[in-house]
């Protein structure tokens, strides 16, 4: 009788000190998930307050939220223009990248070749050249072709410099794909292009998912090459907060309202795609 | 038959010699002009005195003039590598430190971990441009959340971006904050790789805490380290975004980087052959400092096509 008493408290015991344990854990994983967010809390709630006054503000709490600062941007001329541009040239790069960059990897997966090791070192080296150091070049090429300011000009090079980390990114999901599956379909009668687009495909469906959501997001928010290549006309949305932003008045608060704008595809994309964006994104690392 | 079925192989093997080609054709015409002929360009324009906005002035063959007037330049030059090799060692380091470190701490089975796990993401995952914006307002002398917090504690507040002893320090914060959840996110994925049996054998040894980090999870993940060291290494060496949106360079030239001089030469000064020099120099360091990269990637790609 004593002993089963002493057992029992024990066990509660360490069950206690499970629990504290466990709740220690979740308070200090809490604590350091809020610091790394409250950057956004801050910008968010600059955008919906009424006005700035003083530094004070930035942090309280309570207040009363509105809208004005955002119908003020949406109001603005420039801002449906550059809003658009930089969706028409985000998809059309996706749709570059996770093809081209798909059929790059089946290549390299399904077939060896003449000169597969230049290739192959080509396409790595061109993920290391640092795009700084070929902009004056991109620069003084597009000018030449009269492609300055045009969106076709953004779209290409956004989807040269994003294609080689899609296609390491892609090797891995064919990697995966059993071969006999693309002969079977070549017994068949299918031509190389046909066992790609028709079986191959739909089985890589999440790394291609994973491409997409990546070169959507790198293209939404490259800033460089769009800032050097556009100007009045194909101007990007990340180039427009820019040029806000480097004002010596800084209208604070039309700025985190476009700021919030501009973040919401890509905290939408994370929450809710996490799973193939972390399979995408750790793919190329974690297999190297 | 018997001949049909010989042409048929003969058909196949033909097809298997031409369509990599053919499918690789895109991509290598696309970075064949995109990428491959702009770094010629850049070689090129090293050794010329060009001007972009004055095209009628043509382009003039200096020889090694361009070369010897950037690595003789102690007033922009050297400074600004001494900057960017500060800025790269301080803010890899603490990338990998905090990322490590959280991967570690959160590498375990709990209740809402995919939601904690998306939020400490979403740095990463959004423009460079929000980011310098959300930094640039919290370290504003005025508005800024960071005087507002240090004044609680009685400090009075300071004019963070404009004093040259603290600007590069709130460019490396906001650099810090965006991209240790990606080496955040490789260790996570690399610690949960790790098969379960190894842990249990290590159980067995009696190994817990330090012990089992140093004799069993670093060796396991040694290799992912230093690959996203080595990537952290070289795109923060070429940092250009959040100097150009934070600080401009400046104050007087305390937050100048090699990447931000590059732009500056070639789209400010108009100074092509000399933003092409400072190019080149960032292009051979960068692939200097990513040969392992290189490397590990290409043992990878020689087993792929079997």
């Amino acid at each position: 009788m004593k002993r089963k008493g002493t057992t029992e408290t024990e066990l509660r015991w360490s069950r206690g000190v499970r629990i504290t344990k466990r709740t220690l854990f979740y308070i200090a994983l809490t604590i350091v998930t809020l610091l790394f967010l409250m950057p956004f809390w801050i910008i968010l709630t600059t955008s919906l307050r009424s006005r700035l006054e003083t530094f004070n503000d930035v942090v309280v709490l309570f207040f009363k939220p509105t809208i004005e600062h955002y119908v003020r941007v949406l109001a603005e001329e420039y801002f449906p223009r550059y809003f658009f541009n930089s969706f028409i040239i985000a998809s059309s790069v996706t749709v570059l990248v996770s093809y081209l960059g798909a059929l790059t990897a089946f290549t390299l997966t399904r077939f060896l070749f003449r000169g597969y090791r230049t290739v192959a070192i080509g396409i790595i080296a061109a993920r290391m050249f640092p795009p700084i150091a070929l902009l004056p070049a991109f620069f003084l090429l597009a000018s030449r072709l009269h492609l300055v300011d045009t969106r076709a000009v953004v779209i290409f090079a956004h989807t040269a410099y994003g294609l080689p980390f899609i296609v390491f990114m892609m090797l891995g999901f064919f990697y995966a794909v059993p071969r006999d599956l693309d002969e079977a379909a070549r017994i068949d009668g299918c031509s190389w292009f046909g066992v790609f687009n028709r079986v191959l495909l739909p089985n890589v469906a999440p790394g291609l998912a994973a491409a997409a959501i990546l070169s959507f997001v790198w293209s939404w928010n490259e800033f460089l090459f769009a800032l050097v290549l556009t100007r009045a006309t194909s101007k990007t949305l990340p180039v427009t907060v820019s040029e806000f932003l480097t004002f010596t008045q800084v209208d604070w608060q039309g700025l985190t309202s476009m700021g919030t704008i501009l973040i919401v595809p890509a905290v939408i994309i994370t929450i809710f795609a996490q799973k193939h964006l972390v399979r995408g994104l750790t793919a190329g690392a974690v297999k190297a | 038959m018997e001949q049909q079925r010989e042409k048929g192989i003969s058909s196949e093997r033909r097809q298997r010699r031409i369509t990599p080609y053919l499918m690789l054709a895109p991509l290598l015409i696309g970075l064949f002009i995109l990428v491959y002929y702009p770094l010629f360009t850049t070689i090129r324009l090293s050794f010329f005195r060009y001007a972009w906005n004055k095209p009628q002035a043509g382009m003039k063959f200096v020889g090694f003039t361009n070369y010897k007037r950037i690595f003789t330049d102690g007033k922009e030059f050297w400074p600004s590598m001494e900057n960017t090799g500060k800025f790269t060692a301080i803010s890899t380091s603490l990338c990998i430190l905090i990322g490590l470190g959280l991967a570690l701490f959160v590498d375990r089975e709990f209740r809402g971990k995919t939601v904690y796990v998306s939020l400490l993401l979403l740095p990463t995952m959004i423009a460079p441009v929000v980011s310098g914006l959300i930094w640039k307002f919290m370290f504003d002398g005025l508005f800024g959340a960071v005087n507002y917090f240090i004044g609680l504690l009685g400090i009075e507040p300071v004019a963070w971006l404009s004093s040259k002893k603290t600007a590069l320090g709130c460019v490396l914060v906001a650099d810090i904050w965006q991209y240790s959840p990606f080496v955040f996110l490789v260790m996570l994925a690399s610690l949960q790789a790790i098969p379960i049996d190894l842990f249990e054998a290590a159980k067995m040894d009696g190994a817990s805490g330090w012990k089992l980090f140093f004799r069993l999870k670093l060796p396991m993940i040694l290799p992912q380290l230093l690959l996203v060291g080595v990537i952290r290494l070289m795109d923060t060496f070429r940092i250009f975004d959040l100097i150009y949106l934070m600080t401009n360079g400046g104050p007087a030239g305390s937050t100048q980087t090699i990447g931000f001089l590059t732009y500056q030469r070639t789209f400010r000064h108009f100074k092509m052959g000399e933003g092409a020099v400072i190019a080149f120099f960032t292009l051979v360091a960068v692939l200097v400092m990513s040969w392992y990269f290189i490397k590990s990637l290409l043992e990878n790609a020689k087993g792929l096509a079997r």
